[in-house]
Order: structure tokens, then sequence, then C-alpha cells
């Protein structure tokens, strides 16, 4: 045995409790968040992880509707009120980024992302 | 050789690497999976040398024999016509992720990261390799025992930390809610109900902590930031208050990167950010590493040439 397989003996991939979407990883998609509106249970059912857990900005319909992609150059877009414009790096460095990206620890004035709120969200 | 970006459209770091290749006419194919099948084209067949053919969107078409190396980036799921019916779309979504998974899986090229080691590399999991790598890690429990608890915290002879073992944030009663990391009180250990319901992980907390540092490291660099926290609530998880905290450049000791370096081959890692506390007598203690974690802020901040390393990684297709 190597000491690769020494520290890592055993692949998840080989594991059947991991499921062909554990192995491939796909977040739900741009703009999606669940509509929010649960309320907690009650302390019998309710995790303790999730005691002192704190809000955050309420969740919007209409978070995305300033963002848009630029196909040739594959990057994002921030629009202005008059309609115009501005790759997203320019108009983010080093201000705030927006709700929909897909990082998994957030980022300074940046809400999670839909993965971190939403794991379990599986279509198959 | 084309780099393939498998990322959501909004996604300001990869912009950035985008932006680096492409200044330096490296040919970048970026698509979101939610392209697909609609505007995302797979055109793959088998051949005696492997898999072969053609993804294309409107604007672009990489030959798959052309990509040197996949940043795969959380992106979306398969976005399907409408009027499906569920079992179809359900039927619809296996069949797209078993065919494109499975093509794009089967290149041998540089992945950054492969699919699946995100979900190799689960916490608990990281913590005992971290341990077999030579690293640090706090005195762990994991359970959904209250008295486990119990008897955790008498051996610890210390405060406890609680964490998340998954995700931190969800969306509740309207709002965007996050679980941050919480040192124990005295209330808490006398009421654990709700520990019951689910597994929970606890941690020695670490009371003698003088700073944090976030360790990016891209294939065999190291980009290390130590995160200086000045409220009582970034003390104790630096994430919940950004504004309160400060930066600088530091440098891991040998043994420590050395660690890392063993934490990365054994899960198969090009890139992932490690989390660590420094003590105030300069032990480094190992929380986790996040393989898909942000930089970009610490980028800013420090002026940390990380997007260059990814980018350098992305070109040539191999570790560095």
């Amino acid at each position: 045995m190597s000491e690769q397989s020494n520290l890592m003996p055993t692949p998840l991939w080989r594991d059947p409790l991991f499921s062909p979407g554990d192995r491939f990883p796909l977040g739900p998609p741009q703009g999606y968040w669940e509509d929010g509106g649960d309320e907690p249970s009650g302390p019998a059912t309710r995790p303790f992880s999730l005691r002192g857990v704190v809000a955050g900005p309420r969740m919007s319909a209409d978070l995305n509707v300033h963002y848009g992609y630029c196909a040739e150059r594959q990057v994002a877009l921030v629009y202005s009120e008059d309609g115009s414009a501005v790759p997203m790096l320019k108009h983010t460095k080093p201000g705030p980024t927006p709700v929909t990206s897909g990082t998994t620890d957030g980022k300074p004035g940046q809400a999670p992302p839909e993965e971190m709120a939403n794991p379990d969200y599986q279509t198959d | 050789m084309t780099v393939l970006i498998l990322a959501r459209e909004i996604e300001p770091q990869v912009d950035r690497v985008v932006e680096e290749l492409s200044g330096r006419d490296v040919p970048v194919f970026r698509t979101d999976l939610a392209a697909f099948p609609q505007t995302l084209v797979l055109d793959a067949r088998l051949g005696p040398a492997g898999w072969d053919g053609t993804l294309a969107t409107e604007r672009r078409c990489v030959r798959l024999r052309d990509i040197r190396s996949v940043w795969y980036r959380h992106p979306a799921h398969f976005k399907f016509p409408e009027g499906m019916s569920r079992p179809e779309r359900r039927h619809a979504a296996a069949e797209a992720r078993v065919g494109v998974a499975g093509v794009l899986c089967s290149l041998d090229v540089l992945w950054v990261n492969y699919p699946s080691r995100e979900s190799d590399a689960l916490k608990p999991r990281q913590l005992d390799v971290a341990r077999r790598c030579g690293l640090r890690v706090p005195q762990t429990l994991i359970t959904n025992s209250p008295v486990g608890i119990r008897d955790f915290a008498a051996v610890v002879g210390g405060p406890l930390a609680g964490k998340n073992l998954s995700a931190a944030s969800m969306v509740e009663s309207g709002h965007i809610q996050t679980a941050y990391t919480r040192q124990l009180e005295s209330t808490d250990l006398a009421d654990l109900s709700g520990v019951a319901t689910t597994a929970h992980l606890f941690q020695k907390f670490i009371d003698d902590k003088a700073f944090e540092v976030r360790v990016t490291v891209v294939g065999e660099r190291m980009f290390a930031a130590a995160i200086h926290a000045k409220s009582d609530a970034a003390r104790i998880d630096f994430r919940a208050d950004y504004p309160s905290l400060d930066y600088s450049v530091v440098e891991p000791p040998p043994l420590i990167r050395d660690g890392m370096l063993a934490f990365m081959r054994a899960f198969d890692l090009v890139f992932g950010a490690f989390d660590f506390a420094v003590t105030t007598g300069g032990e480094w203690i190992m929380f986790e590493c996040n393989p898909f974690g942000q930089y970009g802020w610490l980028e800013d901040a420090l002026d940390l040439p990380i997007t260059s390393a990814l980018a350098d990684v992305l070109q040539s297709g191999a570790r560095l």
C-alpha cells in the first residue's frame, strides 16, 4: 500500500451511500432561492446547531435583475439604472459582490450562495 | 489548447481568471451547466483514443481533445425545457448528469478540483486525514447524544465550540440565516434539546487563539493571510464581522506547509483554502480545508497573486 493510500484509504466514489449527485455536485439555477417562508419548528425538533443563527438580508425575487453576462468576454456584467453595462470586476473591485456567487464560504458584503442555503437541492 | 471553466455566469472570482487567461491569449471556454441542454450542446463520440467531439454554445465550440484543464467551480444544475413533467425532468436530469459528467470526467486533463473531491473531503474525513498528515486539529466530537456532549466537555475541561458539519446558511422566515461558530455557554450544556435531532460537531474552543490564518493553496503554491479580529464575534468566527478584520501576510511554518501538501495529495486537490487558528504560543491548529473556498477578498486586501497562480495552473495543465 502506498503512502497516498494510507492517508486516504477509501475514496467515497466507492461508497454506495454517495449518489452521482454527490460525486458531481451541481448548484441550483442562477437566481434560484427557496421561498423561505418556513418558520422555526420549536425547541424539541429544531437542531441544536441552529441556536444563535444570525438573520441576514431578506430574500427577494428581484435580486438578479441588475446582473447580466457578456458571452463575448465571458464575464458577468452589472447594469446601471440608465441601462449601460459594466463588467462586474470593474464594478465590484473592491466593493460588494452579488448574491448569486457560487462560492462556499461567504464573502464580505455578500449573501451566502444558493448551495449553502439549499444544500439538499436536487432535481434528480 | 483550451481551458474549460464550468461555473455560474455571475461569479466574480471566475471573471478574474477569465480576464487573466484572455490577457495571456489562452483560449477559454466558460459555461454554466444550466445551459445544458438548451443552449449548450455536447456531441461526444468514443474513439480509439477515448472521448472526442465537441462542446458548443451559439458563440463558441471546443473540441474535447483540445481541453487542457478544467476549472470546476460549482456550476448550476441542468435546466430543462418548460413543460416537462416531474418524472420526465428527473429522468432527463439523471441522463444529463451521467452523460455530461461521465464524458467530461473521462477527459485525462487537470481538474481544479475534480468534482467528487468535495464529497471526498467531508469535514470528519478532513480532520482525520489532517491528523495523519501531521497537522494538529482540535479535540472533536460528532454526536447526537446529549450525554456524549457532557462527557466530552468533562474530558476537554474547557469551553466548547459548536460548529456546522455542512451548510452554514439557509433561508428561513424570508431571511438568510447563518449559523456561525458558537462558543457554548453553561446554559447550552444545561439544555441540550435539539442535539438528538441530527449529527452535531463540537470542538475544544481555542481560547488562546492569537489570530486565524486562511491559506489558499494553488498547486504547490501557498498564499497565507493572517486574519486579525477586533470584535468579540469575529474572534469566535471571523465571518461574523468582516468590517472588524485586519489582514497581513504570514508565512506558514515548514511542518505546516508539509502537512498541507500531504493533505492536498491525500485528497488529490489542486486548490484548497485552509483555515487555521494560531495560538499565542505559535501553534497552528487546522479547522478545515474548503476545496472551493473564496479568495478574492484576501487577494484584494493583500495583493496576493492568487488569480495569476490559478491561471498558471490552468494554462499549463499541471499542478506547478
